[in-house]
């Protein structure tokens, strides 16, 4: 084991820990040997330690960890902002209507995704955003793919999106995710429009 | 209904709206684009929906909403969308560290169908705290307006409620965003009335809490108005870190002893005025962190308010030794205590003790190193970067600003006879751009400026009327310190801002703004006497304590304690 507990750190430059920036989900940090060896892991981040020899060791608790064998490498996924909700916009979308599925990405493979990652350099981030501009890309081309009808049962909707979305995500760089598509839902089902309708007349 | 009590209204509306474009509930907008699907969201649509959203759906007929549609306007929307991305932020980790282990088993065993219910569990219960925060906010939004002991009931029992079931998922200043102010201050204030002091102290933190959050962001311009709120209680000691690590100070409170019967050891009072349980054995406590030798963290610790012998723990709960002069200790008395940073990365604790003594602790490895002097009762006392390196200054009774060098431990006296020093407050920092700090002393007579020039010290009073205390900040958020002189009248409070100008090729204060703020009671300075130690003692804190990147401002006076929260622009 590359790494072990230690006891709490006050002071900000003590210890290593990922932006406070909301939209940072997944963190990346090299600690070198005159890096500040604590690093902390807070109750909604999952993390992970690469030791010097490759191996990847996930850290179990939330709490203050020190490096004892650098080079190692931490890596922090924010997995609580993987519940998301993405959709894609009338007009984008042959039928006049636009469409929104409340998705919730699992990671299957923690390895797939800190390959890419720790190849990019010393420190690196995902933000919210990309994850969420690349599953609005797959949902657009899951509607596209499987032409969608509204009309169509809803059960069977959310079954047929979320196949064809793990058909296509796996072909993008969210591989290293599963997407599990929990509900569907239109434009036209969101009372606001009909209050857009009435604010315009 | 002000535009502070629109915002907080809108932030509970807000997610509930969806989007005209896909549908999709609005649990988010950033830069006024919708987060699930990226469309474009015009400002005053939002505005015209959420306005819409209130009048008919939530707030119609029962309170008057015409007001709704004349401060509506003056209300930031970008900010409120962007406290609402933050918001949902907040609550997911919340609810993600709920279900952290339940998570981890799922995985590790690679059970799909668990996983899909517990995320399933995670959107429901978030769904349900929006409601529910809604459904609080409209009932509290009735009982301020109707003022009916019924609604009061009501509006009171569904926070209670609220905070048993759910505010395991969502932190007090988060609460503290949806709660209109009047209400626990409706409540404290009628608590107080009946000495439940200890339930009145929570309730008045949440009232200070909702008046400090959501925050304001200077505008690089002078604020708007100051919002003040107020615990009837004087303090002793305010001190504020950020302990959790969410990013902003938490201030910590600890009450004065006026009151018997008073059992408060130290309060965060911009956290709902929550009292930490590991701390209510002792009657008053003082945690210090930083760096501190082998020390992460340091607890004052005194068992009866009616001794100043101060214990020393450690984050274990384990005394710590004191070696002072080849003796060794396990308590010191101590009335007052501050901890600086001394420019090696390391914080000492600098304090002050019965019969005029200062100390000094640096922390060693499993011990402190106390060194101590006579200078005089302290009334206050602070540390001051100058040419000549640091040097701690304190203010003593008999009106003596006394200077000691921390590492060759001379003292020296700065300015005799400062009148009525028993109620004066000292304050430092740079605001002529030299690199050096200067020294400001808040007295009854008005503020005396400190400077050394050539390792000489010169004063001049600057302001001439009545001072509690003066702050050092950058107010405006142009990158330059202003002087910020807190008066006292009466009923109200005044706030000076100063800026330094030139004038004649010399360096001189101008006043750019002041601010009065009104209190429906006389308030008066606090005093320190040596006989009660632990009574309203003159103190000031200026922390950013929302995390809006301006500071504010919290006063202790006798037996009240007030808040100055800068609003900047249409907030």
């Amino acid at each position: 084991m590359c790494y072990k507990e230690t006891k709490p750190r006050y002071e900000k430059k003590d210890f290593i820990a990922p932006p406070q920036d909301p939209d940072v989900v997944v963190y990346y940090r090299e600690i070198g040997k005159k890096d500040v060896k604590c690093f902390k892991v807070a109750e909604y981040e999952d993390a992970f330690v690469v030791c010097p020899k490759g191996e990847i060791r996930p850290v179990e608790a939330p709490g203050f960890y020190e490096v004892v064998a650098a080079p190692a490498k931490v890596i922090w996924i924010r997995s609580a902002r993987f519940i998301v909700t993405v959709g894609v916009p009338m007009g984008c979308l042959p039928g006049g209507f636009g469409i929104h599925a409340d998705l919730a990405l699992y990671l299957r493979s923690p390895e797939t995704i800190i390959r890419n990652l720790i190849s990019v350099g010393k420190e690196g981030k995902i933000m919210v955003s990309d994850i969420r501009d690349e599953l609005r890309r797959i949902l657009e081309n899951a509607v596209r793919n499987l032409q969608i009808d509204p009309k169509t049962e809803r059960k069977k909707v959310v079954e047929l999106i979320h196949r064809e979305m793990n058909n296509l995500i796996v072909r993008s760089w969210l591989g290293g995710f599963y997407c599990d598509v929990q509900s569907v839902g239109f434009s036209f089902e969101c009372d606001l429009s009909k209050l857009v309708e009435e604010l315009a007349g | 209904m002000d535009p502070s009590t629109i915002r907080k209204i809108m932030l509970s509306v807000y997610p509930l709206r969806c989007c005209p474009y896909c549908g999709a509930r609005l649990v988010g907008t950033k830069n006024g684009r919708c987060e699930a699907c990226g469309s474009e969201i015009s400002e005053q649509l939002m505005r015209d929906l959420v306005r819409v959203y209130i009048e008919r759906q939530i707030y119609g007929g029962r309170v008057d909403t015409g007001i709704v549609k004349e401060t509506i306007h003056a209300v930031d929307l970008g900010e409120v969308s962007q406290r609402v991305y933050e918001i949902i932020g907040h609550i997911e980790r919340k609810l993600f560290a709920r279900y952290r282990d339940d998570i981890r088993v799922a995985r590790e065993k690679k059970d799909a169908e668990k996983l899909r219910e517990i995320y399933n569990e995670i959107r429901r219960l978030k769904d349900e705290i929006f409601k529910k925060l809604q459904e609080l906010q409209y009932l509290q939004v009735t009982a301020v307006m109707s003022k009916r002991l019924e609604d009061l009931d009501k509006a009171y029992r569904a926070l209670e409620k609220f905070r048993q079931e759910l505010a395991q998922y969502i932190d007090p200043e988060v609460l503290g965003m949806y709660v209109i102010p009047e209400f626990p201050l409706i409540v404290a204030e009628r608590l107080y009335e009946a000495m439940e002091y200890e339930k009145a102290t929570r309730w008045y933190g949440l009232a200070l809490t909702a008046r400090l959050f959501p925050g304001s962001q200077p505008k690089r311009d002078l604020p708007s108005y100051v919002a003040a709120g107020y615990i009837p209680l004087g303090a002793i000691f305010l001190d504020a870190f950020d302990m959790d690590y969410d990013g902003i100070d938490e201030v910590i409170f600890v009450p004065s002893r006026e009151i018997g019967g008073l059992t408060i050891p130290c309060s965060i009072i911009n956290e709902s005025g929550v009292v930490w349980s590991g701390y209510e054995k002792y009657d008053i406590v003082l945690p210090k962190y930083g760096r501190f030798g082998g020390f992460q963290m340091l607890l004052f610790a005194w068992e009866s308010a009616k001794m100043l012998d101060a214990k020393i723990l450690d984050s274990d709960g384990r005394e710590v030794r004191v070696e002072l002069d080849g003796d060794t200790l396990y308590a010191l008395p101590l009335y007052l205590v501050k901890a600086y940073p001394m420019g090696h990365g390391e914080y000492e604790i600098l304090a002050a003790g019965t019969r005029g003594r200062v100390f000094i602790l640096r922390g060693a490895e499993n011990r402190l190193v106390a060194k101590s002097f006579v200078v005089g009762n302290v009334v206050d006392l602070t540390v001051a970067s100058m040419d000549r390196g640091n040097r701690i200054i304190v203010l003593t009774v008999d009106g003596r600003l006394v200077e000691i060098d921390p590492e060759s431990y001379d003292v020296g006296a700065i300015v005799r006879d400062i009148p009525n020093a028993e109620s004066a407050t000292i304050s430092t920092g740079d605001i002529d751009g030299d690199g050096y700090d200067e020294i400001f002393v808040s007295t009854v007579e008005g503020v005396i400026r400190v400077v050394s020039v050539n390792g000489e010290y010169r004063h001049a009073k600057i302001y001439h009327e009545e001072s509690i205390c003066s702050v050092i900040n950058d107010v405006d958020g142009d990158g330059e310190n202003e002087l910020l002189i807190i008066g006292i009248d009466g009923e109200s409070l005044s706030i000076h801002i100063n800026k330094m100008r030139e004038f004649i090729g010399m360096k001189t204060f101008e006043c750019v703004r002041s601010y009065a703020v009104r209190f429906n009671r006389r308030i008066g300075r606090a005093r320190i006497t040596m006989d009660k130690p632990f009574y309203s003692r003159p103190i000031f804190l200026s922390v950013d304590a929302d995390g809006d990147g301006s500071k504010e401002i919290f006063v202790g006076l006798d037996r009240f304690l007030v808040s100055l929260d800068f609003r900047y622009g249409g907030d």
